[in-house]
């Protein structure tokens, strides 16, 4: 038989029973839909969290001091030990009777980052960046009015070139700059201030006078959305850290050449993982210490990002799962709707089989018949599909406050496609085959 | 050239009933010819139908042989099978059989699109059939539309449209008034005095079997009489 004949004949089946049709239709197009919608809703998931991680700086190492994680195990002649070792190098802080900085720890030396870690790190081969970070916060005045800001500490050589932050007005800082510095996009519009800060205007810090020679572009994404976590920041070269006059009680002062933290970039194309190994080897020979009192920890957002993206992709395939499910049940309708249909023709394939149809014949049909019915609920479903995942990436870009996209996961939309194809088959084999092997005779009695 | 058309060799037909079998046929030999009119009588359950079937290739023997135009129909594939059963034979049923979501037309036209005839042929012939059987005005009718006696012609112009060799008819004026019943089987006798179509026709009315050139009789599975009809009649047309 043509095949132009063989569809009509079970495009008529198909439309002969509108109602069982379009039940069935819909089934699958609950499934396909719910399969494209968490499939696209986990790839923008996806992508947001690498955006951000990004931003907040996805592929550069930092590295901060830290107390050894099993400090308070360690018993107390290692402790005395270390305390030696840290006075024999005449590194030890004047801390000693400073209550903040003391804590619990005794007469522990507190371990902290120096000028001696970022020569260690230079002899790494993999590092493009090394930047240095001294946080500290100060008292802003501008134009009559004060507000308290943070201000971090960063090296002009290196930092514009690690920084995922980008500037907006003016320029980011260079080397040599001294008494310049750049300040956020909230700070120059802070509302505390009465005004708005511009570029080549000069603030006051702890009393000290800075020029601003650059302000930053105000965030995208998801970080915008969070309103400026870091708001009032002050970025300066770290070496005028040392010099703001502390003001106010509790916040010590800076010591020179100490560190809050160390940020290290590596070259494109280096072995990662191994360059990370190398900087704790080197850093762990030079603090004379192993992996078990190490008293420095390296942080590599990478790492962070490829987790957070393990567990976004595990939900999402989860989820997936689980819509797959509703396909699943979709597809079992498809093969309760033909079965239904091939006992209802049995007669008509008797008759059709006594006229001389084959079959073959006799199995397309069935199988065009359920892969309309699967057809018209994938396009359906597809098209349905998309118009939710809109309206769901609507509603949650105006909760997170990022600006809504149109997005449309090919992998999604491929995947529920070639489910639906399928399973419009295999729930449309089993019964077509047992209408075609009917034997003409019983199907002729069959009433 | 070989006369003969249809064949049955020692042919059994066994049906499993449970525990219990029930030999519809048992050891039946017969031939038939080309160009023949034969009518098969006998009581109910004597196996009519079951012959009947096997001629038309909708069912297999249980023991023997059957040769369809020197075929053995147990060696053909199954697809061989129904392409030979399309081409060369034509059923008209009791219960008509229509397929009930089609227009006549489109019923007359199913073997023909089976058979992939080209659809203008295919279209031309059919109307002509209908035209032929006095449906000329009803072709677009589906079979709920329609008569018994007019659903009956339409399945006679169905099977006469891929042009058999051999019409089996199983009772075709059984669910007919004896006029319509006269009418239609007029139609079939016309078609074979015309065409020199050979004609199986299983009937329970003694006097419709008048009509046909022989006579065969089944009682409890096995041929009793097989006789020429001497008196056959031939209706006025
Ligand atoms: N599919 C079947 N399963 C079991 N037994 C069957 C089947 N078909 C027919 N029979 C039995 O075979 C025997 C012959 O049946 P068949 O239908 O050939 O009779 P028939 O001569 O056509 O009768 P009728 O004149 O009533 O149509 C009967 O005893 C019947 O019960
Ligand atoms: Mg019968």
């Amino acid at each position: 038989m043509k095949p132009v004949k063989i569809l009509r004949i079970a495009f008529n089946m198909v439309k002969a029973n509108k109602l069982r049709s379009w039940l069935t239709i819909i089934g699958v197009i609950i499934g396909i839909a719910s399969v494209m919608t968490i499939v696209t809703t986990g790839e923008f998931f996806q992508d947001q969290v690498t955006k951000t991680l990004e931003e907040l700086g996805g592929d550069t190492i930092t590295i901060v001091a830290s107390v050894p994680f099993n400090f308070m195990e360690e018993n107390a002649s290692q402790v005395i030990v270390e305390s030696e070792n840290g006075s024999e190098n005449g590194n030890i802080s004047g801390g000693g009777d400073d209550l903040s900085n003391s804590m619990d720890f005794g007469d522990v030396e507190t371990p902290k980052l120096t000028k001696m870690d970022v020569f260690t790190l230079r002899r790494v081969h993999g590092i493009q960046y090394i930047n240095v970070n001294i946080e500290t916060s100060a008292e802003l005045e501008f134009g009559g009015k004060k507000t308290s800001v943070y201000v971090e500490g960063v090296d002009p050589r290196a930092w514009p070139n690690i920084t995922k932050k980008k500037v907006g007005e003016g320029r980011m800082l260079q080397p040599g700059d001294r008494t310049s510095v750049v300040i956020s996009n909230e700070l120059a519009n802070d509302e505390a201030l009465g005004r708005q800060i511009r570029v080549n205007q000069m603030i006051l810090l702890n009393g000290k006078s800075y020029r601003v020679i650059g302000i930053l572009a105000k965030d995208g994404g998801l970080l915008g959305g969070l309103g400026g976590l870091f708001g009032s920041s002050i970025y300066m070269p770290y070496e005028e850290v040392n010099s703001l006059s502390t003001t106010e009680e509790g916040v010590d002062e800076k010591e020179t050449d100490v560190y809050d933290s160390i940020e290290v970039k590596l070259y494109k194309n280096v072995d990662y993982e191994a360059t990370i190994k190398e900087m704790e080897n080197m850093l762990r020979l030079s603090h004379r210490v192993d992996e078990k009192n190490q008293d420095f920890y390296v942080s590599s957002g990478k790492e962070e990002m490829e987790n957070t993206k393990k567990l976004i992709n595990g939900l999402t395939a989860f989820l997936a799962f689980i819509a797959g499910i509703s396909l699943l049940v979709g597809s079992t309708g498809i093969a309760n709707t033909m079965f239904t249909s091939v006992l209802e023709k049995t007669k008509e394939i008797g008759i059709m089989k006594a006229i001389g149809a084959k079959n073959r014949d006799i199995m397309l049909i069935f199988l065009c018949n359920s892969a309309m019915i699967s057809l018209v609920g994938g396009i359906i479903g597809i098209l349905l599909g998309t118009a939710a995942v809109q309206v769901i990436l609507f509603l949650i870009s105006i909760s997170m406050k990022v600006p809504f996209e149109f997005a449309l996961s090919l992998k999604g939309t491929i995947i529920a496609t070639l489910v639906s194809i399928i399973v419009g088959l295999i729930a449309g084999i089993v019964p077509a085959k047992s209408a075609a092997e009917l034997k003409p005779v019983d199907a002729l009695r069959y009433e | 050239m070989d006369k003969t058309l249809i064949a049955f060799r020692n042919v059994w037909k066994t049906y499993q009933m449970g525990e219990v079998q029930v030999n519809a046929l048992k050891d039946v030999n017969a031939e038939f010819e080309k160009g023949e009119f034969t009518a098969i009588i006998g009581p109910s359950g004597s196996g009519k139908s079951t012959m009947m079937n096997l001629v038309g290739c909708l069912d297999v023997p249980s023991k023997g042989e059957i040769f369809l135009k020197s075929e053995n129909i147990a060696r053909l594939e199954e697809s061989d099978l129904a392409a030979l059963r399309g081409k060369t034979i034509g059923f008209i049923f009791q219960q008509y059989n229509l397929i009930p979501g089609m227009t006549a037309l489109e019923n007359v036209l199913l073997p023909l699109e089976i058979q992939e005839i080209d659809d203008n042929i295919a279209e031309k012939r059919a109307k002509e059939l209908l035209t032929l059987v006095g449906l000329s005005d009803k072709m677009q009718n589906k079979p709920t539309q329609l008569s018994g006696g007019q659903q009956q012609r339409v399945s006679i112009a169905r099977a006469l449209a891929s042009n058999p060799e051999i019409i089996l008819a199983d009772e075709p004026t059984g669910a007919l008034d004896s006029v319509t019943g006269k009418e239609v089987m007029t139609m079939l006798y016309r078609f074979w005095k015309e065409n020199g179509k050979t004609v199986i026709m299983v009937t329970h009315d003694m006097h419709l079997a008048k009509y046909a050139q022989r006579h065969i009789e089944l009682k409890d599975g096995k041929i009793v009489r097989d006789e020429t009809n001497q008196d056959q009649l031939c209706p006025e047309y």
